[in-house]
C-alpha cells in the first residue's frame, strides 16, 4: 500500500468517525430549544419537531439526527438562494408547546419509531388542518415505513399517504425537480457505496392532502435530505445529493409559503 | 381745516357722517414739493434782476407776491383734490328665506300643511309682515326666497313651491349675499330644520356673522307627534357581490310615552330573515344592524320594520325600505409580493371556496424570480408587475404587501395610483419588512395613496399589535368582524398580530378624509398606533393594514377548525374595497327611490381598455316596468366625458329595472343594469317634528336670533336693527374751487397795480 493510498483511507476513517462523532447522531442531552420569543423578527422559522424522551437513544434522541448543523446549513442556502426572511439559526420545537401554532412549517426526521401522545396527535392534526406544513425526511426501509403510516393513520384516519407525482407544484414552486432522488447518508455518500438504507431501496415522495387537493404533509421516504444539506461541505460528499437536497428543500419551503 | 373745506365743497356733508378727510394730488409729494420750489425759484431770480430798479422794500413785496403766484399755479398742476369718506346708516334688505322641501308640506291631524304659518306671516296684504312694513316710518326693503336652487326675489309668497326639494343652506346664504340690489342686512330662515347642517354651511355662518348680516331662524312645526316608533333613516348598499354581506343600518325613533324597548325586524321580500331588540334608555334615537350575507344574484326588497304598539297612531313610519341588487360576477385580484410569505398561502385559501373571488399571485422569490399562482394562462403577468395600464385594469383590486419600492418603476407606481383614482379598484397595502417607510415608500404616488402620513427615520424592532375597534370600525360596513356573524370571532378576541412597521404612527398621522378602523395597542406599552385604515382615493378605495400576518388568525390554537373569521374578513374585505371597481360599461341611476311622476336621471358610462372615457360608445338605455314593458331611451350627451344620459319619468309602482344594450348586438349584455324603485314615498309620516337644535345651530353660529313660530312676530324689532351701514367716498377736485381762481386773480392783480404804481414796465 503506498504512502498516498495509506494516507487516504486515513482520511477517510477520520472524516467518517468526526461525522459520526459530531453530527450524524447528536450528542446526548442536545439542545431542546425553545420557541423564538415575540414578536417574531422574521417571516420563516425552520422548526425541527422535537418528540420523544431526552435520552432514550445511546448517541441522543433521534430526533435530533443532524442537528443543528444541517438546519443551520440549509438556512444559509435557503437564504442565499431565496428571498425567504429567514431566521438564520436552528429552531427546535416540542408538538404539545402552546406556541406551535406560530411557526406553520415544521421539519422531522427519524420517523420510522415515531410515537406521538394522544395530546400531540390532536395538536399536529388542528396544526396541518389550520394550514401548517410538515416535512418527514430520513427514515428508510419497509419496517420503519410500517411504524410511520400506522402513526399517521392515527393522526387522519380518512387520508391515506399517498404518492406526490412530480408534476405537483411543490416540485416546481423554485426549481423543476424532474426525479426523486435517493440522497445517501453522509457514509454512503463519501464512500461511493450503495445508497439506500435496509430495504429502502426506491426514494419515494408521498404526501397527505387536505380537502382542497393542498399538501399537508410531505414525506420523503428512503432518503435523507437532511444530511444532503448537512455534508455540503464535505469534499467526499457528491455535489449533486446535496444540490438535489437544497433544491427539494427550497421548493418545500416556497410551496409551504404560497399553497 | 379739512372738515371746513369738506363743507365747503359738499353741501350735503352735514347730513352723513364724515370719517375722514384728506387732500391727494395726481402727482406725488415729492414732485408738489418740487413744483412749489420751482415757483418760490424763479420769484426769486426775476426780483434779484430787478433790484437795480427798485428800493429793497418793494423788491421784497413783489418777490413774495410772485412767488405766491408761482407757486400756487405750480401747485395746482398737480391737481389737487379733496377725498372725504363718509358712512351712510342706510337701511339694508331683509331675506326671507323659507325651507319649500318636501317635509315643510306635511299635515297635521287637522289637516293643516306645515307651511301653513310661514305663509300666512309672509302674506302679502294683511300678513304681519306686510302691516310691519307698512307701518315703519324709515324704508325698509323685503325680500322673498325659497330654500331651492334659484327661488329668488319671489314677487309674492304664491310663488313658494313646497316640495321642490332644497339645496344645502350655505350656498343658498351665501348667493343671497352676493346677489345684486340693496344689501342683504339680516336674514330670516323659516324651516322646520330638516336638512343637515354640513361644515361648509357652518363656514358660511360665521362668515356671515363677521360680516354682520345675521341669520335669525324661525323654527316651525310640532315639537311632538305623541307616542310613536318611526325607522328614521336606512342605509343599504344599492349593490354588491353574491357572497358578500350587506350591512343593513337604520336609526330608530322613539317619541312620547312608548316603551323602552322595540323590537326591530329584518325582511327579505317579505320574509323575515333576523330581528333584533332594540333599547332606548334615555335616549330618544337609537341605531341597530343587521349584517345580510347575501348567497344569491339578483334583486331583492329589503325592509326594515319597528313592531308597532297598541298606543302608536301612526304606524306607517314604522317601516322603511330600499333595493338591493346583488351582482354574480367574477372579480379579479391581484396579489403582489416581493419576498415569499406564509400572508399568500393564507390569503389564497381564505377566498379560494369564493366562487366571484378570484385571486393572483406574483411573488418575488429571489432577484428577477417570480412565482405565479392562479394565472389563466401562460402568459398573465410572465413579465412581473403589470407595465401597461390595460394589463393592470383587467384587475379589480391589487394587494400590495412587502415589495419595496425599487421592484417597481416609478412608471408601474403611478399605475397603481390612476389603478384606484381612474380604474376606480380597490387597493390593500400590508406590513412587511418592504412595506410603507420601511419598503421606501416614503415619496411617490404610491405614498400619496396612504391614508396616513408616514412617520421617519423611527428604527425599531417588531412588536405585537393587540388590534381594537375604533368608533369609524364599529360603523363600516365589514370592518366590525365579529358582530354577530355566525362563525366569527370578535376581533377582541383575536390574538394579536406582527408590526414591523414603525413608520406607521399613532392616529394623529391620520390624512384629512381617511378614517381608522382598527388601532392597535402595542405589547406591554400604551402606545397605541393605526392597525387597518382606508380612504377614498379617486374613484377607488385604499386601505393600509399595517400588520403583516392575518394568517395568525387562521393558524390558532385556541380557535375552532370551522371558525371562519380570517375567510370571512378577507373575502368581505375585498369586495368592500372593489365595489367602486366598474366595468367598462354601467349604468348608474341618480335615486334609488321616486315618487310617481318623478323624473329619474340614467347615465349610461363607457370607458376603453384603459378607462379612458369613450365619447360616443354607441350604446342605448332600455327601461323595464313591473309589469315587464320595455321602453327604449335615446342617450344624449352627458356633462362628463364618457358618460351619457336619459330622463324616465316613472309612473308604474314598484321595481324598475335599467338596461345598458351592447354597442355590437344592441342586446343588453345582462352586467350593465341598475334599479330604481317607485313608490308613494309617504314622507308625511316621517320626521313629523321639528328640529330645534339645527334651527338654534343657524342662528347661534350667524349672530342671529331663534324664535319659533308662535313668537316670529318679535324678530321685527330686532331685523329693524339690522340696518346696513354703506361706506362712500367723495371726491372733488379743488381745480373747480372759484376762490381759488379768485386767490390766483388776485395775487396777479395786486402785482400788476403795484407795477403800474412804481412805474415798472
Amino acid at each position: 500500500m503506498s504512502r498516498v493510498r495509506l494516507n487516504k483511507k486515513l482520511a477517510t476513517i477520520v472524516t467518517w468517525l468526526t461525522a459520526a462523532l459530531a453530527g450524524v447522531w447528536a450528542p446526548s442531552g442536545a439542545d431542546e430549544g425553545e420557541p423564538q420569543p415575540q414578536p417574531l423578527d422574521h417571516e420563516f422559522y425552520f422548526s425541527r419537531v422535537i418528540y420523544g424522551a431526552p435520552s432514550e437513544e445511546d448517541f441522543g434522541p433521534r430526533w435530533a439526527v443532524d442537528y443543528p448543523k444541517a438546519d443551520q446549513q440549509f438556512l444559509v442556502a435557503l437564504k442565499r438562494l431565496s428571498g425567504v426572511d429567514a431566521f438564520a439559526s436552528e429552531h427546535a420545537l416540542r408538538l404539545n408547546l402552546e406556541r406551535l401554532h406560530e411557526f406553520p412549517f415544521l421539519y422531522v426526521l427519524e420517523v420510522g419509531s415515531l410515537s406521538l401522545k394522544e395530546e400531540e396527535r390532536d395538536t399536529l392534526r388542528h396544526y396541518l388542518l389550520s394550514g401548517g406544513f410538515l416535512v418527514v425526511d430520513d427514515f428508510w426501509g419497509s419496517w420503519e415505513w410500517d411504524n410511520f403510516e400506522n402513526e399517521m393513520r392515527e393522526l387522519f384516519p380518512d387520508r391515506p399517504l399517498v404518492e406526490v407525482p412530480l408534476d405537483h407544484p411543490v416540485f416546481h414552486a423554485f426549481y423543476d425537480i424532474g426525479e426523486i432522488v435517493q440522497v445517501p447518508n453522509v457514509y454512503q455518500g463519501t464512500t461511493g457505496g450503495v445508497t439506500h438504507e435496509y430495504d429502502g431501496y426506491v426514494p419515494r415522495a408521498r404526501g397527505i392532502f387536505d380537502d382542497d387537493g393542498r399538501l399537508m404533509v410531505l414525506v420523503n421516504w428512503n432518503t435523507d435530505l437532511g444530511d444532503g444539506w448537512e455534508w455540503a461541505d464535505h469534499p467526499q460528499y457528491p455535489l449533486r445529493f446535496s444540490t438535489y437536497a437544497y433544491e427539494m428543500g427550497i421548493n418545500f419551503v416556497i410551496y409551504a409559503m404560497t399553497y | 381745516m379739512l372738515e371746513a373745506l369738506t363743507g365747503l365743497l359738499l353741501p350735503d356733508a352735514s347730513d352723513r357722517v364724515l370719517v375722514a378727510a384728506e387732500l391727494t394730488h395726481a402727482w406725488s409729494l415729492t414732485a408738489v414739493g418740487f413744483a412749489l420750489a420751482a415757483g418760490v425759484l424763479a420769484a426769486a431770480i426775476y426780483a434779484w434782476r430787478e433790484q437795480r430798479r427798485l428800493a429793497p422794500r418793494r423788491a421784497v413785496i413783489l418777490f413774495v407776491v410772485r412767488g405766491m403766484l408761482l407757486a400756487s399755479l405750480a401747485w395746482l398742476l398737480s391737481e389737487p383734490a379733496l377725498k372725504a369718506e363718509f358712512e351712510t346708516a342706510r337701511p339694508g334688505r331683509v331675506a326671507m328665506l323659507v325651507d319649500t322641501s318636501a317635509s315643510m308640506g306635511l299635515v297635521d291631524a287637522a289637516g293643516t300643511p306645515r307651511h301653513a304659518p310661514v305663509l300666512d306671516l309672509v302674506a302679502p296684504e294683511n300678513g304681519p309682515l306686510a302691516t310691519f312694513l307698512r307701518n315703519r316710518a324709515s324704508p325698509l326693503s323685503v325680500s322673498l326666497h325659497g330654500l331651492a336652487e334659484g327661488a329668488d326675489d319671489l314677487p309674492n309668497s304664491a310663488e313658494l313651491a313646497f316640495g321642490s326639494g332644497h339645496t344645502s343652506l350655505g350656498p343658498r346664504l351665501d348667493a343671497l349675499r352676493r346677489s345684486g340690489g340693496a344689501p342683504v342686512s339680516a336674514v330670516v330662515l323659516l324651516s322646520d330644520g330638516d336638512f343637515r347642517l354640513r361644515p361648509a354651511d357652518r363656514q358660511t355662518l360665521r362668515q356671515m356673522r363677521a360680516s354682520g348680516i345675521p341669520v335669525h331662524t324661525v323654527s316651525v312645526g310640532p315639537d311632538s307627534v305623541g307616542n310613536d316608533f318611526e325607522v328614521a333613516a336606512l342605509n343599504a348598499p344599492d349593490r354588491l357581490l353574491v357572497g358578500a354581506v350587506a350591512a343593513v343600518d337604520a336609526r330608530i325613533r322613539k317619541s312620547g310615552q312608548m316603551p323602552g324597548e322595540a323590537i326591530v325586524r329584518l325582511e327579505v321580500d317579505g320574509i323575515e330573515r333576523d330581528r333584533a331588540s332594540v333599547r332606548f334608555d334615555d335616549t330618544a334615537e337609537q341605531g341597530v344592524s343587521f349584517q345580510l350575507p347575501v348567497d344569491e344574484g339578483g334583486l331583492r326588497r329589503i325592509e326594515v320594520i319597528v313592531s308597532p304598539d297598541s298606543g302608536e297612531p301612526n304606524t306607517a313610519n314604522n317601516r322603511a325600505a330600499a333595493l338591493l341588487y346583488a351582482e354574480d360576477r367574477e372579480l379579479s385580484i391581484l396579489h403582489v409580493e416581493g419576498e415569499p410569505r406564509f400572508e399568500v398561502k393564507f390569503i389564497r385559501r381564505a377566498v379560494q371556496d369564493d366562487d366571484n373571488l378570484r385571486i393572483l399571485s406574483l411573488v418575488r422569490t429571489a432577484e428577477n424570480k417570480f412565482y405565479r399562482l392562479g394565472i389563466s394562462s401562460a402568459e398573465e403577468l410572465k413579465d412581473g408587475f403589470p407595465r401597461t395600464a390595460e394589463d393592470l385594469f383587467k384587475y379589480d383590486g391589487l394587494v400590495l404587501g412587502s415589495a419595496p419600492q425599487d421592484m417597481l418603476t416609478p412608471a408601474q407606481q403611478q399605475l397603481i395610483a390612476d389603478f384606484a383614482a381612474r380604474r376606480g379598484g380597490g387597493v390593500v397595502f400590508l406590513g412587511g419588512r418592504h412595506a410603507f417607510a420601511e419598503g421606501g415608500y416614503e415619496r411617490g404616488p404610491v405614498t400619496q395613496m396612504l391614508p396616513f402620513a408616514l412617520q421617519r427615520g423611527v428604527p425599531e424592532r417588531s412588536v405585537m399589535l393587540k388590534l381594537e375597534m375604533t368608533g369609524a370600525g364599529r360603523q363600516h360596513a365589514v370592518a366590525r368582524i365579529g358582530a354577530g356573524a355566525r362563525g366569527v370571532t370578535a376581533l377582541a378576541d383575536l390574538p394579536p398580530l406582527t408590526s414591523v412597521n414603525a413608520s406607521v404612527g399613532g392616529l394623529e398621522t391620520l390624512k384629512p378624509g381617511a378614517a381608522a378602523l382598527w388601532s392597535g395597542t402595542v405589547e406591554n406599552r400604551t402606545e397605541r398606533r393605526i392597525g387597518l385604515a382606508e380612504q377614498r382615493y379617486g374613484k377607488g378605495m385604499v386601505a393600509a393594514f399595517a400588520v403583516r400576518d392575518t394568517w395568525r388568525w387562521q393558524m390558532h390554537r385556541a380557535l375552532d377548525l370551522e371558525d371562519q373569521t380570517h375567510e370571512t374578513f378577507w373575502r368581505q374585505w375585498l369586495r368592500w374595497l372593489t365595489r367602486g371597481a366598474r366595468p367598462q360599461r354601467y349604468v348608474t341611476v341618480d335615486a334609488r327611490q321616486v315618487a310617481p311622476g318623478q323624473a329619474v336621471t340614467l347615465r349610461a358610462h363607457a370607458v376603453d381598455a384603459s378607462h379612458v372615457p369613450v365619447a360616443d360608445a354607441g350604446q342605448s338605455l332600455v327601461v323595464i316596468t313591473p309589469s315587464g314593458e320595455r321602453v327604449g331611451l335615446a342617450l344624449e350627451p352627458g356633462t362628463a366625458p364618457g358618460v351619457q344620459t336619459a330622463r324616465y319619468v316613472a309612473r308604474e309602482p314598484g321595481a324598475h329595472e335599467v338596461e345598458l344594450t351592447h354597442p355590437d348586438s344592441g342586446e343588453a349584455d345582462g352586467t350593465a343594469v341598475a334599479f330604481f324603485d317607485v313608490q308613494a314615498l309617504g314622507r308625511e309620516m316621517y320626521s313629523a317634528v321639528r328640529n330645534d337644535t339645527v334651527m338654534r345651530n343657524v342662528a347661534r353660529l350667524s349672530g342671529g336670533q331663534f324664535v319659533s313660530m308662535a313668537d316670529a312676530e318679535s324678530l321685527f324689532d330686532t331685523i329693524e336693527s339690522n340696518v346696513a351701514t354703506v361706506t362712500q367716498f367723495d371726491v372733488v377736485s379743488l381745480l373747480e374751487l372759484p376762490a381759488l381762481l379768485a386767490w390766483l386773480l388776485a395775487l396777479a392783480s395786486v402785482e400788476w397795480l403795484a407795477r403800474r404804481r412804481w412805474r415798472l414796465p
